[in-house]
């Protein structure tokens, strides 16, 4: 196979970075509820409710102009990714139930929510009317000032969105809490944080990014169906975890879901790149994922010993 | 954060590992590209979720192999929006030509428009694309006619009347819309026959046994059943006779080696011959024509004739 594709603008930007940063939006959001000790198995399910009410809302407002109808689908998106996260917090943070249990049915409610939506799973377009401008969210290009260089529009939301969750992580309080209940909930409640309520707006973010990605995707193919993104939630997971935030949460951070994420993608390049077919791919995405945290835990359990 | 120093470790790792996956992908270029440099590269782009499309696979990649072709097999899973990220894979790479088997009609035009627009030829195989992009020519099954052939064998087989079900497959492909609407063209003639039930397969035989044995409650008058596949229609005539109803006609869709032996053993009732491995080996070799420079025409249809007992021992499977 040409190989030596690998290294080109067409292969990076439009292709592995564009497709990366879609994945990009959702474990962005991930980060939060991970880093915050929680987990969300619901996210590809929340994704594909977004992608149906971003095509209802965007026809039913069609009439009013492209600009209008793209603005209201962006706004009902995100207000449904708000709720179906929000429904996720406060089952876990208030009622109490485990975010396994929770996001594992909230999975399927959801995924239920989209297939009724769409009368029982077939795909509704984007009006003609509004189909040029709607694909832009995926198709379109901004060419980097005075250079041959285009960046994708997807690449250019994700690093927004990306820059405003580090700042929200790193530099507020609400960021610090975040980390202080993933490492010790009990002792964060006794300090006088409010856990429930950071978890549950750690769910809403995360259902918030759900939506912008939602947005995304619907632009790539000015569809939406009810059954896309089925096994989204575990390259999203993965790309977390082989980051470096751990299941437990209290540590890790976006740049390690970043890291992690473009190590994934990289490799999941490098198979196609390699036509490795698709029998084997499972395998080593699967072997990847486990021989990275193998030696991440190795590498921490030295280190740990070498200090004490 | 007295952590946050093992976690550069950790980092410091990561960055390791792509560094040196690309010193062994930079390496290994080097080393195959000269001779894999003149190959032409063909994508094709699939689902492999069915025995119907590995036996396209192998007919895709053998016919590659005979013609100097370099095929990659690339499986969407019936999800257009993976389709559309294997096209960018595919333009990413520079691939010559595109074999494309559409997962769905509408959703797949961006996706050929992509190719179009980075000048990558497309051949649709077995399934269409809807309008707003271009494509060199279509080759495949005769989908609808074979299912009009399958709905044909039915009617025939229940006498002109009396009540049937329909189990049908993903919603809203081409195939499924292809054969529902076959179903209906042909019991149009027929005022006797009644569509009692519309169940979907999904592809799962296990489903269709569920979903007959409720019928069968639901619906003790039924008198044939028209699926489409070939392995759910064997799901369902096995449910019928596991219920004493061997009365009940079934008639599936594709011509597998196991649809055949079964109609021979009189448990299916029929079913339209498919060739999968020639549509693979068709689009091939079309892509090749393609890249060649030869005038290709826009259709080319594959029949799919009718197997019933009296004919089965003449066809063998193709999958």
């Amino acid at each position: 196979m040409r190989t030596e594709t690998f290294l080109t603008w067409r292969n990076l930007v439009d292709n592995l970075l564009t497709n990366a940063a879609c994945v990009g939006l959702i474990a962005a959001g991930m980060t939060f509820v991970m880093v915050a000790g929680g987990f969300d198995l619901s996210v590809a399910s929340i994704t594909a409710v977004c992608g149906v009410v971003a095509v209802l809302a965007v026809t039913a407002a069609a009439p009013a102009g492209a600009g209008v109808a793209i603005a209201v689908a962006v706004v009902a998106t995100v207000a449904a990714g708000v709720a179906l996260g929000a429904a996720n917090g406060v089952l876990v943070a208030y009622v109490g139930v485990n975010p396994f249990v929770v996001t594992l049915s909230t999975m399927l409610v959801f995924r239920g929510i989209a297939l009724v939506l769409t009368r029982g799973g077939q795909s509704i377009e984007v009006p003609p009317a509004v189909r040029d401008t709607f694909r832009e969210f995926y198709w379109g290009r901004i060419s980097l000032a005075g250079t041959p260089w285009r960046l994708t529009v997807p690449i250019l939301i994700f690093a927004a969105a990306f820059v405003l969750a580090v700042i929200l992580l790193k530099y507020t309080r609400f960021g610090h809490y975040v980390y202080a209940v993933g490492g010790n909930e009990t002792a964060s409640w006794l300090a006088g944080v409010n856990t429930a309520r950071v978890k549950t707006v750690t769910y809403v973010l995360c259902g918030a990014s759900c939506a912008i990605a939602a947005l995304v995707y619907t632009g790539m193919s000015n569809t939406a169906q009810a059954a896309s993104y089925q096994g989204l939630e575990m390259i999203v997971i993965a790309s977390v975890i082989v980051g470096g935030t751990p299941l437990g949460g209290g540590r890790g951070g976006l740049f390690y879901t970043l890291i992690g994420l473009l190590l994934l993608s990289v490799i999941e390049n490098l198979l196609t790149q390699f036509g490795i077919t698709e029998e084997y791919r499972n395998i080593v995405r699967g072997l990847i994922i486990l021989i990275v945290v193998a030696v991440d835990v190795t590498v921490r359990k030295k280190t740990t010993k070498t200090r004490a | 954060m007295g952590s946050n120093r093992t976690y550069r470790t950790y980092g410091t790792y990561a960055a390791y590992f792509i560094a040196l996956l690309l010193c062994v992908l930079q390496g290994l270029a080097c080393l195959k590209s000269p001779a894999a440099e003149k190959r032409p590269q063909i994508g094709f782009l699939m689902t492999l979720d069915d025995p119907y499309w590995q036996n396209m696979r192998l007919g895709a990649e053998d016919e590659g192999k005979k013609l100097g072709a370099d095929v990659t097999i690339l499986n969407a899973k019936e999800d257009p929006v993976t389709q559309i990220q294997q096209i960018q894979e595919m333009i990413a790479r520079q691939a010559d030509a595109v074999c494309l088997v559409p997962m769905k009609k509408e959703p797949l035009v961006s996706g050929v428009q992509a190719l179009n627009a980075a000048g990558v030829p497309v051949i649709l195989v077995n399934r269409t694309v809807a309008d707003g992009c271009e494509y060199e020519c279509f080759c495949g099954t005769d989908t609808y006619q074979g299912a009009v052939t399958s709905a044909k064998i039915l009617v025939e087989a229940v006498g002109g009347e009396g009540g049937i079900v329909e189990f049908h497959q993903h919603l809203g492909t081409g195939p499924e819309l292809a054969r529902s609407k076959a179903l209906r063209d042909v019991v149009k003639d027929y005022p006797g026959i009644k569509i009692l039930a519309r169940v979907p397969h999904e592809g799962d035989r296990g489903k269709a046994i569920k979903e007959m044995q409720t019928l069968l409650d639901k619906h003790p008058e039924v008198k044939g059943a028209y699926v489409h596949g070939d392995p759910q229609a064997i799901a369902v005539a096995d449910a019928c006779h596991d219920a004493g109803r061997a009365d009940i006609a079934v008639v599936g869709m594709g011509g597998s080696e196991e649809a055949i032996a079964a109609i021979k053993a009189g448990r299916l009732t029929g079913t339209s011959y498919q060739q999968p491995e020639q549509e693979g080996r068709t689009a091939v070799q079309l892509a090749i024509k393609k890249l060649n420079g030869e005038p290709l025409e826009k259709s080319y249809l594959i029949p799919c004739p009718a197997i019933t007992k009296q004919n089965a021992s003449q066809f063998k499977g193709q999958f």
